[in-house]
């Protein structure tokens, strides 16, 4: 009896030791290539061409400088903290209006028309970018961020109308109906009752948005052509393409530009996960 | 039916106790207008004409883009069918790891916070980010896997991971299976994670392993989320891009010309754009068949 007991428990013992075995394997593929990347951007030119795996002996910040003196890092940053501030916030604003619609005023139409967002999410956008490019352009809008900035809400409506919807539909209606009859108007209620409860709602959305807008290259790369303009996507692509590819350049600006979301989603990990398991699972 | 004036009383009433509903909707409805709905007529009808840049403007050619399409476009129909390939074996290799993963992931261990935090990270780190990244890995001469694979002395020659044509759309699909795992982990964990105990206890009562229950319990009940996440991850894949692009430009001779690309590189290359929009209205078409799968599925999880 006794002598069972300890063979099973040795069994699971085992199984734990197994499953931390794989979990950390696992970790490594996943991790490795960004610490190898940022380990690399900080090794002297002596060794970064050495074809061997060793901790650098001495730290140096020379790319750095040289990406953020020499190159136009900053402007590229920049232009993509613009356009994805931007796009979020009218991404959030026209994802809570329909979600808000969606789910209180039940117009007819309006669940077909949820489904239809849940369509455009699958139209190629390369088959997108064609027309656009020439609506844009014809609109004068090419080279400017404002294309950009009223595109990328377009992409992340269903996400957004979805989350939000399905968000709005867990808040009890009873507390807009009894402000409703105490004489508070459908506006008074959203802004006092409906918003102040939503916050992890608006936050996934909003997050969902941002890295969405952060990310985005096909389109920015047919609209904006203009060096001054260039997103932080578009900058990374061109440090391949402009100069060859410049390794000095590249892997410290890629860790800057990985950076900022690895910090980001390490305080916002809750949303982000609830975004990312949305889309497939219920509630 | 109804008379005339009761009608517009009717439509006034109707329009009036919908009217914020509408409202609400209009901006979202606006942006779908201008930026999908025209965009994707004046596809459709450009794939109908020789437009091209720079050219003398666009000539009606009815279907004669699509006729050239089907009867004599050899790169076009490859890239279809690396982009086939490519689908298939990228959503098979992320199903399978995500689900050892999210198994491993949801056992009752110490960490496991930790573990998940680092298992995320790809996911957070922008595709462009993704290809400069893994370039540098794949590396002949300083890539951190042949200098690593030198060091074990597993190999006496670099291995060119992106100049080999074969070897090239495998590691290629290694790097999108890097980005895109992480999703199907977290969604199929979260999918295990709402599965009610009770399920384990009755089959552990009736005897089964954690392997049959796995088997018989956590696989069934896991369907509907399987089904949804594959078909998200499939269309993901198939429209693919960015990546590809920056990693490797399409290339080693096409072997890594995925249909995106190839229709890119047809509108703002060769500036066939007419041509070009011919060849998406295609993919198109190919997608939706997916896009009914999704909206069956969806609307089955959601109701």
């Amino acid at each position: 009896m006794s002598d069972r007991r300890v063979k099973r428990t040795r069994k699971r013992g085992l199984k734990t030791v197994l499953v931390y075995v794989l979990l950390i394997v696992a970790c490594f593929f996943a991790v490795t290539p960004v610490v190898w990347t940022a380990l690399c951007s900080v090794r002297p030119i002596s060794e970064l061409y050495l074809g061997k795996i060793t901790l650098p002996r001495v730290l140096t910040f020379e790319y750095y400088k040289r990406v953020l003196d020499q190159t136009m890092f900053i402007s590229y940053f920049l232009n993509s903290v613009k356009v994805a501030g931007l796009a979020t916030i009218i991404s959030t604003f026209i994802g809570a209006t329909a979600g808000y619609s969606l789910s209180r005023f039940r117009v007819p139409g309006g669940h077909q028309y949820g489904v239809f967002l849940l369509l455009i999410q699958m139209f190629p956008p390369v088959l997108l970018v064609i027309p656009l490019f020439l609506l844009i352009k014809g609109f004068g809008l090419l080279n400017t961020h404002l294309g950009l900035i009223c595109l990328y809400p377009t992409l992340t409506l269903p996400f957004t109308t979805w989350m939000l919807r399905g968000f709005f539909d867990t808040i009890p209606r009873q507390l807009e109906e009894a402000a409703m009859i105490d004489g508070a108007t459908w506006l008074q209620s959203f802004l006092k009752i409906i918003l102040p409860v939503s916050g992890p709602g608006i936050a996934t959305v909003a997050i969902y948005s941002f890295l969405l807008a952060w990310n985005e290259f096909i389109f920015a790369l047919v609209l904006v052509q203009t060096k001054a303009l260039r997103t932080l996507p578009l900058g990374l692509a061109a440090y391949m393409e402009d100069f060859g590819i410049r390794w000095d350049l590249l892997l410290p600006s890629a860790t800057m530009a990985a950076l900022p979301m690895m910090i980001f989603f390490m305080f916002m990990q809750r949303f982000l996960v609830k975004g990312l398991t949305a889309g497939a699972v219920k509630g | 039916m109804m008379g005339r004036v009761r009608g517009i009383g009717t439509a006034r009433k109707w329009f009036r106790k919908h009217r914020i509903g509408y409202l609400l909707i209009l901006p979202s409805c606006l942006f779908v207008l201008g930026f999908i709905i025209i965009p994707l007529f004046e596809g459709i009808s450009l794939s109908l004409t020789t437009e091209e840049f720079g050219g003398r403007g666009a000539v009606f050619a009815g279907a004669a883009n699509y006729v050239s399409l089907f009867r004599s476009d050899a790169a076009f129909w490859q890239a279809m069918l690396r982009t086939l390939v490519w689908a298939i074996a990228t959503v098979a290799i992320v199903y399978c790891t995500g689900l050892a993963l999210s198994t491993l992931l949801n056992q009752d261990i110490r960490g496991r916070a930790i573990f998940r935090s680092l298992l995320l990270i790809p996911w957070v780190i922008p595709n462009i980010v993704v290809a400069s990244i893994w370039r540098w890995m794949y590396h002949d001469q300083f890539g951190f896997i042949n200098s690593a694979l030198t060091g074990l002395g597993l190999i006496s020659q670099p291995i060119q991971w992106l100049s080999d044509p074969t070897l090239a759309f495998i590691s290629v699909i290694m790097v999108f299976v890097w980005k895109y795992t992480p999703f199907m982990t977290i969604t199929l964990l979260a999918g295990m994670q709402s599965i009610s105990h009770d399920y384990y206890e009755a089959a552990q009562i009736d005897g089964a392993s954690s392997f049959q229950s796995f088997l018989y319990v956590t696989l069934p009940l896991l369907k509907p989320v399987s089904i949804t996440s594959t078909l998200l991850l499939s269309i993901w894949a198939f429209n693919h891009f960015d990546i590809l692009y920056v990693l490797t430009g399409g290339g080693p001779s096409k072997a890594t010309t995925l249909l995106s690309i190839e229709i890119y590189n047809r509108a703002f290359f060769s500036l066939d754009i007419g041509y070009a929009a011919a060849m998406g209205c295609v993919m198109l078409l190919g997608l939706l068949g997916f896009a009914v799968l999704y909206l069956k599925s969806y609307a089955q999880t959601a109701a």
